[in-house]
């Protein structure tokens, strides 16, 4: 299981779930933006790192990974409480976007200034924009994105596995949904398989004060709410990723799950990192 | 930047008393003082404007949806379907919340419901439909295409054999029986056009 090299013909799948709920206002760890603008930066960060590794020839991306972005919360575009597709501008509304068309439509080209003052300021692709609003319903994101997902496993039953990677600050507050606890949601995205295994999901908490921040837990053992319930969703770290962390200096114990809790700006950008690594071919 | 929505004086389709007299007698005035300029009769400087007046006031009131919007402080935002738009990029992280101008639209995500009832996991393919997947666009090869020549004499026509040890190849010229080997991901050797070295004469086999 998790073997398989990702391929242009045997692509990847990542869906980001990005909690927008009004929680996501609050500074984070005091610095001067909030959560929901720290998330937004690291995932265009982290879509500019898949962008950059599937150039392989100036100006062109290769096909190597689909990409969902799924916001839930605030729906900026159908308004209310719910759950949409976070693309924004052509991409508006789109579920699964392969790599080269994400790379050839951002949002917005961004100025940002170099740390040198010396240095010139570089320009970077914005995908995803911070907004915050209403509560957490992650059941229903994992019921949305999961429809897109299995679909697309069925499309690619010999690639690697759909890798779902929830961002959220908050407990979840859409459970039972349709009838099913969010634990009951977590199984059924994770029952969702390809031939090289079942769907990962990864769970990173962020946290807007305090510390101890934790990667790969290998137990729930002193998390508090709602770190148990976030270490019991989480997909076991598959050995591929267990790698990426040990090249990262993050020390894995067997059994750790795909839970990073308390994070900060760096440790959210480090597990992003890690869960997005897989290897890729030709 | 937010679009916000102002104090909005609405001149529809039930236009006020007030709003009807002062457009008549800002027409009879702007008749007597055209009487006077001009020297035209009262009665025709009184008629006029007021038949102008009252086929204004009767215009704005079968004309839908006009809008006077005064200045003023902005409204809070009405909560409602947005559409994110670039903007002229900032400078900074920070600024990332200024690059968006929200418009109204709305197209939410829809559910499939029942994915999750669905067998465990998506089904199998059976040999057959993994026979009848299509081959990829042959654009997309274009990119780790590789056009093979023997480097001794240019000819195209050759022959490969899997290498005993590792995976490269072996490839031999049918032209001029030059051997060389090469491995996938390798830079192909550089190739010198000598029609000469080969055996046969003529062009290149295709």
């Amino acid at each position: 299981m998790y073997e398989r090299i990702i391929t242009r013909n045997e692509p990847g799948c990542v869906v980001f779930l990005l909690d927008r709920s009004d929680s996501m206002k609050q500074l984070w760890r005091g610095g001067p933006e909030t959560m929901a603008q720290g998330a937004a930066a690291v995932l265009n960060e982290i879509l500019l790192d898949l962008v950059l590794m599937a150039q392989k020839e100036p100006g062109r991306a290769l096909h190597y990974f689909d990409i969902g972005i799924f916001g839930y919360g605030l729906r900026p575009v159908a308004g209310g409480e719910g759950v949409e597709s976070a693309f924004g501008g052509s991409l508006q509304g789109e579920a699964l976007v392969p790599l080269p068309v994400l790379r050839d439509h951002p949002l917005a080209v961004q100025n940002v200034s170099s740390i040198d003052p010396v240095a010139p300021s570089s320009r970077v692709p914005v995908w995803v924009q911070p907004v915050h609003g209403y509560r957490t319903p992650m059941c229903q994101a994992i019921a949305v994105a999961g429809s897109h997902i299995y679909d697309w496993a069925a499309a690619h039953h010999n690639s690697f596995p759909p890798i779902v990677i929830n961002i959220t600050d908050g407990m979840v507050t859409d459970s039972p949904y349709e009838g099913a606890q969010l634990g009951e949601w977590a199984s059924r995205l994770t029952g969702i398989q390809t031939s090289d295994g079942p769907a990962l999901l990864l769970n990173i908490f962020l946290s807007p004060a305090g510390e101890n921040g934790m990667l790969f837990p290998a137990s729930d053992r002193g998390l508090p709410e709602p770190g148990p319930d976030l270490f019991r969703i989480s997909s076991p770290l598959p050995p591929p990723m267990a790698a990426n962390a040990a090249k990262a200096g993050v020390y894995v114990e067997p059994g750790a799950r795909a839970l990073g809790f308390n994070a900060d700006h760096p440790m959210l950008a480090k597990f992003l990192e890690i869960g997005t690594r897989v290897t890729v071919g030709y | 930047m937010m679009r916000w929505p102002g104090r909005v004086l609405t001149l529809g389709n039930q236009p006020s008393v007030g709003w009807s007299l002062l457009v008549v007698a800002a027409a009879v005035i702007g008749g007597l003082a055209a009487a006077e300029l001009r020297h035209v009769p009262l009665l025709v400087a009184l008629l006029v404007p007021l038949a102008v007046g009252g086929i204004t006031v009767y215009a704005l009131a079968r004309w839908p949806g006009q809008q006077l919007v005064p200045p003023g402080p902005p409204l809070p935002p009405v909560p409602g379907p947005y559409e994110l738009r670039a903007m002229s990029p900032p400078v900074s992280r920070a600024e990332t919340k200024d690059l968006v101008q929200l418009q109204p639209i709305a197209s939410p995500t829809a559910t499939d419901a029942s994915w999750w009832e669905k067998a465990d996991g998506p089904p199998a393919l059976s040999s057959q439909e993994v026979l009848v997947v299509p081959a990829p666009e042959l654009a997309s090869y274009l990119a780790s295409a590789l056009i093979a020549q023997c480097p001794n004499c240019g000819a195209f026509g050759l022959e490969a054999s899997r290498l005993q040890a590792g995976d490269g190849w072996d490839f031999r010229c049918e032209s001029c029986d030059f051997h060389w080997p090469w491995q996938p991901g390798k830079p192909w050797p550089p190739v010198g056009i000598r029609p000469g070295r080969r055996k046969q004469s003529g062009p290149p086999a295709p």
